[in-house]
């Protein structure tokens, strides 16, 4: 288990991290998901050891590693650019933790081949220069060269970033298999929402330094515990409070149209707008103003008289709506997501 | 990974660095600069203006301050105008045969300084090559008349316009193209394109080369000295003549600090200019630059004409000092080329006579004490200054660049001065007059570049290599020895090169603080060029010169030429061999095989 309590990390008079707690259980895949300058690094180097505490305790498995060097936390991490040794061979650079660690040549040989295997690098590969592969072979031999030591717990320090979309998707599958395959507490670290819902079992949700939500990925996203981390993971509609109004008028007088409320795209219905009206849920009438397709989906903005909302429709191959057809949006009430009064002052 | 200050005072090996450096600063780069300033002002241990009252009534130390700034501000012009049509013509403009005029013109890359000097003398001088077929068409003009001012600002020009050809080539290359073609859609004819889209835009780089070039001038030593004659004398070889008399050593400090002063101001500028005027591309995808035909017919065959005159000018005095190297002394006094007098006697007698050798060994054997010990220093120093950064080792910083803002005179005469009795800084020995002021005059020397150039390598180094490094469980000196200098290695082995192709020909602080029995190349060849009647020696110069040209042509070869900074960037590749047959024994294998796979992975590991 990880622990951070009451962690303060400054960099001269900015306060990075300014009162850190966050507990990171064993053998689960843990993200820190956030914007670029959010501090999710900060605290993944700080658990690492380059950065030290100004104030605050982080424990490792009960034990306090705040002062202690990297190496001595059993951690194993991979940096964004692999931090691949480039005048070392891929077996050398596997292997170099093992020779600092004077681990015997025949130990040192039957661990880099064991994991090597792991990693899906052939015998070939193992003899060129790391800057022979490609980047999704160099990711190998940075997970290859952080397990090999058989760390208690792996860092990833957005692993993925430097790859092409459709490797980058691959790599997703391998990793989170590769993790549980060794059964590793791993601290993932990325700003893409995607690669957090898909891999992680639990994630933190951080801006500017504080954690604004922590929770399994169906609870970050349906369940969005505030407006940030509405905003910023999924893609939501921002509601006026004439629309909250209609549909507060079915079902919906738990909502407050003076704050702030939102609904997930993929929770708007678009209909027709001569198909049989549910008296069910609120409707509201609209012109579809543009749509984008997908593939697999289109995604429609839609005028209403109440502003602007936007939803999306799988695709049957029927063509769908096209801009300047009349349309009806469906909200179910429990699907809005509402959040104390922003910190813009209420959505017009 | 920035350490600070109690981070360097807890690492052991940067703390005796830091030791050595001290010393070393202290010792040879502001005690010398201190005793100059007191050998001018404080004499007698009272402050005294008598050196600067006797200098400003020194009527030739005053012509001779007068020549030098003259000399500068002609050169600015001279090497500008020639150094920006050479690189035009060959980068930018669409000339025939462009590769080989380049050629011509780079030779003074691979031929400078002293050498370069006498290669001019030999073909326009008294008894010179292009003299005596001058004089078959002019008979009445006189023999002499590649002396003064003219023939200094004519040679130096040449001699000055590799700044061009390396840094406004490399910044014209990188104008982007779409620029060019934008101009173009709206109408802008070549010059136009040329004088108000691609000349701004390197304007920042002519006023850096220009005050370079304007520092050269001033501290020129080897072309006034050897061509300037009793009508031209310049500030350099001024304070050498005033340095080797003790009674006007006085006199020769002064004007050591004048130029030193100048020095500083103009890098002041020039460093004013660089941060207020680099232009960078905004393009987010810039298009390599395309050359440009130059569309008026007369045009086109004036720049043709002057491109091609110019290289007649660059290269006729290497291709005919190499030709003459084959030929006896006889053919190269009379400056005839006869079929019967090529001889390979010249070179023999250079690889086989011990006395026309020593220079050669002197000028190499210098070279490589001065570029060892200075690579191997501030391999340490420049991972010192780059990773602490703190008050201290950003002053430290600063005095290492010390030579780089002082010309060489002004170095040499503070070691002279300094040392010239026994100073306890250095084990109360007497140092000028010994074989080991001249190396540490070479090694300070190149301080500034080699500093400059590995704190650069150590800098583009990653941070997150060390973190890795760290995490694995390396310390500061395995991460140092293991990943650290394999990676600057490359650019280590290239600066090695470049200072050691650098010292090989140097005469300007030679000819200070050379042993008079261990005289160096530079100082043999300048002697050569002194003499009235041509001799063996003359032939030995010109093998000297040759064997330079072929060292420094492979050099920046192998430093520059083999793919862009190839040189540089060149990473230490693993022995794929090693480690293939660390792998050829699998795991299911007997014992026996597996263990000298181990043994195998141990030399791998090794390396």
């Amino acid at each position: 288990m990880i622990t951070f309590e009451n962690v303060e990390i400054r960099f001269g008079d900015f306060v990075a991290l300014p009162d850190y707690q966050l507990t990171v259980e064993e053998g689960e895949f843990f993200t820190l998901l956030g914007p670029s300058g959010c501090g999710k690094s900060t605290a993944l180097r700080a658990l690492a050891g380059f950065i030290q505490p100004s104030r605050g305790d982080i424990r490792i498995g009960g034990k306090r590693v705040t002062h202690l060097p990297s190496h001595r936390r059993e951690i194993g991490m991979v940096f964004q650019s692999y931090a691949l040794f480039p005048t070392l061979s891929v077996w050398e650079n596997i292997a170099f933790g093992l020779k600092v660690a004077k681990v015997s040549k025949a130990e040192t040989m039957e661990r880099v081949r064991e994991i090597a295997r792991e990693v899906n690098l052939s015998d070939e590969q193992l003899a060129k220069s790391v800057t022979d592969l490609s980047g999704g072979q160099q990711q190998r031999v940075a997970i290859a060269r952080a397990l090999v030591l058989r760390p208690k717990i792996l860092l990833l320090d957005e692993p993925l970033s430097n790859l092409d979309a459709k490797l980058r998707h691959q790599l997703r599958a391998q990793l989170k298999d590769l993790q549980q395959e060794f059964g590793i507490t791993t601290v993932y670290v990325t700003h893409d929402q995607d690669e957090a819902l898909t891999m992680s079992d639990r994630i933190a949700v951080m801006n500017n330094g504080r954690i604004e939500q922590v929770g399994t990925p169906q609870d970050v996203y349906t369940r969005s515990a505030t407006e940030f981390v509405c905003n910023f993971v999924g893609d939501a509609n921002k509601l006026s409070p004439a629309t909250v109004q209609v549909v507060m008028r079915d079902g919906g007088s738990h909502l407050d149209p003076a704050r702030p409320a939102y609904v997930r795209i993929e929770k708007v219905r678009i209909e027709a707008a001569d198909t049989a009206a549910s008296a069910a849920v609120p409707a509201l009438a609209g012109r579809v103003s543009s749509r984008h397709y997908h593939g697999v989906y289109s995604s429609y903005r839609v005028e209403t008289d109440r502003g602007m909302l936007r939803g999306i429709l799988q695709e049957d191959g029927r063509g769908g709506f096209q801009p300047g057809d009349p349309v009806r949006l469906l909200v179910n009430p429990d699907d809005v997501l509402q959040y104390g009064v922003s910190r813009y002052g209420v959505a017009s | 990974m920035n350490g600070s200050l109690k981070q360097l005072l807890r690492s052991p090996l940067f703390l005796v660095v830091a030791a050595v450096l001290l010393w070393f600063s202290v010792t040879f780069l502001i005690y010398p600069n201190l005793t100059l300033l007191g050998t001018v002002f404080m004499p007698e241990g009272q402050l005294s203006f008598d050196a600067i009252r006797r200098l400003m009534s020194s009527q030739r130390a005053m012509e001779s301050l007068r020549n030098s700034f003259l000399l500068a501000v002609i050169l600015s012009v001279t090497v500008n105008a020639v150094g920006i049509f050479i690189v035009l013509a060959t980068r930018y403009f669409d000339i025939k045969g462009a590769r080989v005029l380049w050629l011509g013109y780079a030779s003074t890359l691979i031929y400078g300084g002293i050498v370069l000097v006498a290669g001019y003398k030999f073909l326009y001088g008294d008894s010179g090559f292009i003299t005596r077929l001058l004089l078959n068409v002019f008979p009445g003009m006189s023999a002499s008349w590649f002396t003064g001012m003219f023939a200094v600002v004519f040679v130096m020009t040449f001699a000055c316009t590799g700044n061009h050809l390396l840094f406004f080539g490399n910044a014209l290359a990188k104008v982007d193209f779409q620029t060019i073609e934008a101009a173009r859609m709206m109408g802008a004819s070549s010059w136009k394109v040329l004088r108000s889209i691609v000349l701004p835009t390197l304007m920042p780089m002519v006023y850096a080369i220009t005050i370079l070039t304007f520092l050269g001038g001033l501290s020129a030593l080897a072309a006034p000295q050897v061509l300037g004659g009793e009508d031209f004398q310049t500030v350099t070889p001024m304070i050498l003549t005033f340095a080797n008399a003790p009674s006007s050593r006085d006199l020769a400090a002064t004007l050591a600090m004048i130029l030193g002063l100048s020095t500083i101001v103009l890098l002041a500028v020039m460093n004013r200019l660089e941060k207020g005027g680099t232009y960078f591309s905004v393009s987010k995808v810039p298009v390599f630059l395309q050359k440009q035909k130059i569309e008026n017919p007369v045009a086109n065959v004036v720049v043709h004409a002057v491109a091609y005159a110019l290289f007649a000018v660059y290269a006729l005095p290497p291709v005919l000092i190499v030709i003459f190297s084959f030929t006896d002394a006889a053919s190269i006094q009379s400056a005839t080329l006869d079929p019967g007098s090529f001889t390979l006697n010249n070179y023999l007698r250079v690889f086989t006579d011990y006395s026309a050798l020593w220079p050669f060994l002197v000028s190499i054997g210098y070279s490589a004490v001065a570029t060892t010990v200075v690579v191997f220093g501030l391999l340490f120093v420049a991972r010192l200054v780059q990773k602490f950064r703190n008050p201290a080792t950003a002053a430290i910083e600063y005095i290492l660049h010390i030579p780089w803002i002082l010309p060489s005179t002004m170095v040499a005469l503070g070691l002279i001065v300094t040392f010239d009795h026994s100073e306890w800084l250095v084990g109360n020995i007497v140092l000028t007059g010994t074989l080991a002021i001249l190396a540490i005059a070479y090694v300070i020397g190149k301080i500034p570049f080699t500093l400059r150039m590995l704190k650069a390598a150590f800098a583009a180094v990653p941070d997150q290599l060390e973190e890795a490094a760290a995490i694995l469980g390396a310390g500061s000196f395995t991460t140092f020895r293991r990943i650290l200098l394999p990676i600057v290695a490359p650019t280590a082995a290239a600066v090695a090169a470049l200072n050691f192709n650098h010292l090989l020909d140097d005469y300007d602080t030679a000819v200070f603080l050379a042993h008079p029995l261990y005289q160096p190349l530079g100082i043999v060849i300048k002697n050569a060029t002194s003499n009235d009647t041509l001799t063996d020696t003359t032939a030995l110069t010109f093998v000297y010169t040759v064997i330079l040209m072929a060292i420094t042509g492979v050099t920046m070869w192998l430093v520059y030429g083999r793919g862009a900074g190839s040189g540089v960037s060149r990473r230490r590749r693993p022995s794929p061999k090693a480690t293939k047959a660390l792998l050829s024994a699998s795991p299911e294998a007997a014992r026996e095989p597996r263990e000298l796979a181990a043994a195998g992975a141990a030399n791998t590991l090794e390396k």
